[in-house]
């Protein structure tokens, strides 16, 4: 117990200092003038600015300004996200169990992947217009190939002799699907969530930025620049990274030392 | 010894692997005729490459004979099956369960009750020397130990054959003495069919009844020895020597056999 949380303790202050020596340089660079303040400000300013745009201070009309911004980026990536994760990690697992279903999805799936999710972003506005729909479309669109791709070769990093082991103990092919495959894919299907989610997020910004609905943070950002309110934008900026971060650490951080970390079949670093 | 008790028993049984596009086809097994009976345990040696873990994978059911046939008590066996039990080299274990959750993995599928897993289990940790290590992960463990553990797996849901596929051959010799003396005892207490593949004739020597001596391929079976010395054996005893020298020689102009046609392909690749 009282090792575990020091060693949370040293892990949070070996992330924090490389950060905190960007920032504390960073500071000088911006305070001296060394560049134009107003491109780069200061970030202790920044994090004034962005606290201001958290709390309940009146912000163009509404209070919680930013985390308004945040809640419906999020709610728009979890959407996009979770269509994306149900239906194509079960698409992935059946290509890494099915021959015939590999060879029918995967000239499919090698034609669409080299096209950036953001070049769909025309056809899809026309499909589905200004709005939501649209944003959310593209963001699953990011998400599905990480997904499918590290389902199946989960799969497919299963052993014969695996396979083989649970058969002569009486395994039918769902037990064998379901008790062997199925973890012994994990490693690779929890690599392939991630992958998506940061694709998801990098789309996301960037659609909210074209489709400019009037919320999202990536529409905050660019609608800031129109102002030269450099401050929101570098504080819509932080917040990506900010919300990048809980999911990666406190999620997939939690769901990997609870399977793979666990089961050796990660290394921790 | 009568033909009622014959536990396993192979009938002409012939494997060719069909050729493709990148590899010629090959003959392994060219009819191997065999008989092991009831609580003996039978090793299969010969050369690498000579076809006795084929042979193994035969009998288990994961591989078909494309001639002839393999009988577990009198039944011919047309897939792997609850019957036997397999025990690899590289141990296979499952890194998402513990210790005891391998341990019952086979009695679970056969909807053993909670209470009969964790009997059984306790009892297995007993004999394979485990106990205390039920809530470990098998990365934490040796390579011994997470043999125990595969051969633990292997007897949890009492097979009437236990298959291992040359069991010790990736451990270092000191943990190998040590498995095979415990292993031999593991064995006494529960007088199963064991067949046995390994490519060393002195393993062979300390632990069966009876060795079954596979030619280079396409294998036939060149030498049947048995072994009627007292367990534990001792390496040291005359006519434990005797008969190892005896099927050392036997053993070495297989090799040799397979040496040459290794040199003739290098020779034919350079030309």
């Amino acid at each position: 117990m009282g090792k575990s949380v020091k060693n949370t303790i040293n892990e949070v202050v070996a992330f924090l200092i490389p950060v905190f020596s960007v920032l504390v340089c960073w500071e000088i660079i911006s305070r001296f003038e060394l560049v134009n303040p107003v491109l780069l400000p200061p970030p202790t300013k920044i994090i004034r600015h962005t606290l201001i745009l958290l709390g309940p201070a009146d912000v163009g009309g509404v209070s919680f300004f930013l985390e308004r911004h945040v809640l419906i980026s999020f709610t728009r990536i979890m959407a996009g996200y979770l269509i994306a994760a149900t239906s194509c990690t079960i698409l992935g697992l059946l290509m890494g169990i099915n021959k015939r279903a590999f060879s029918f999805f995967n000239p499919l799936i090698t034609l669409i992947m080299p096209i950036p999710s953001l070049a769909w972003v025309p056809v899809v506005i026309l499909w589905l217009g200004l709005g939501n729909a649209t944003i959310i479309f593209v963001t699953m669109i990011a998400s599905i190939f990480p997904i499918i791709y590290n389902s199946a070769a989960g799969v497919r990093s299963m052993t014969l002799k695996h396979i083989w082991a649970a058969e002569i103990m009486g395994a039918d092919r769902r037990t064998i699907f379901l008790k062997v495959l199925l973890p012994g894919a994990m490693p690779y299907i929890i690599a392939g969530h991630k992958l998506a989610l940061g694709r998801a997020w990098r789309a996301l910004v960037a659609t909210e930025m074209v489709v400019a609905t009037g919320y999202g943070l990536g529409y905050l950002i660019f609608e800031a620049r129109t102002f030269m309110d450099t401050e929101t934008m570098y504080g819509g900026i932080a917040m990506i990274a900010v919300l990048g971060l809980i999911i990666e650490k406190g999620f997939f951080g939690h769901l990997e030392r609870k399977t793979v970390e666990k089961w050796g079949m990660s290394r921790s670093l | 010894m009568d033909q009622e008790n014959v536990k396993i028993r192979a009938l002409n049984v012939k494997k060719r692997f069909a050729s493709t596009p990148f590899t010629a086809g090959v003959t392994a097994l060219q009819d191997i005729s065999l008989e092991v009976h009831e609580g003996e345990f039978a090793a299969l040696i010969g050369p690498s490459g000579c076809g006795k873990s084929t042979f193994l994978y035969i009998v288990a059911g994961f591989e078909k004979a494309t001639a002839g046939e393999v009988q577990i008590s009198g039944h011919t066996v047309t897939k792997p099956g609850p019957d036997r039990g397999i025990v690899f080299q590289e141990y296979v274990l499952f890194p998402w369960l513990n210790v005891e959750q391998n341990i019952t993995f086979g009695l679970e599928i056969q909807n053993a009750s909670k209470a009969q897993c964790k009997g059984r289990c306790r009892e297995l940790l007993e004999i394979t020397g485990l106990s205390g290590f039920e809530n470990n992960y098998p990365h934490t463990l040796s390579g011994g130990m997470q043999q125990r553990v595969a051969i633990a797996r292997a007897l949890a849901y009492d097979p009437e054959v236990l298959l291992m596929d040359e069991p010790f051959g990736a451990l270092d010799a000191q943990t190998k003495r040590r498995m095979i003396a415990d292993f031999v005892r593991i064995w006494e207490s529960m007088n199963k069919t064991v067949l046995f593949v390994t490519h060393s004739v002195e393993e062979a020597l300390m632990l069966a009844d009876t060795i079954f001596l596979f030619s280079f391929r396409p294998s036939h079976i060149k030498g049947v020895f048995r072994i009627e010395l007292p367990r534990p054996r001792d390496v040291a005893h005359p006519k434990f020597v005797q008969i190892q020298k005896e099927i050392m020689y036997s053993l070495d102009e297989e090799v040799e056999k397979m040496m040459r046609l290794e040199l003739k392909g290098d020779e034919a690749k350079q030309k």
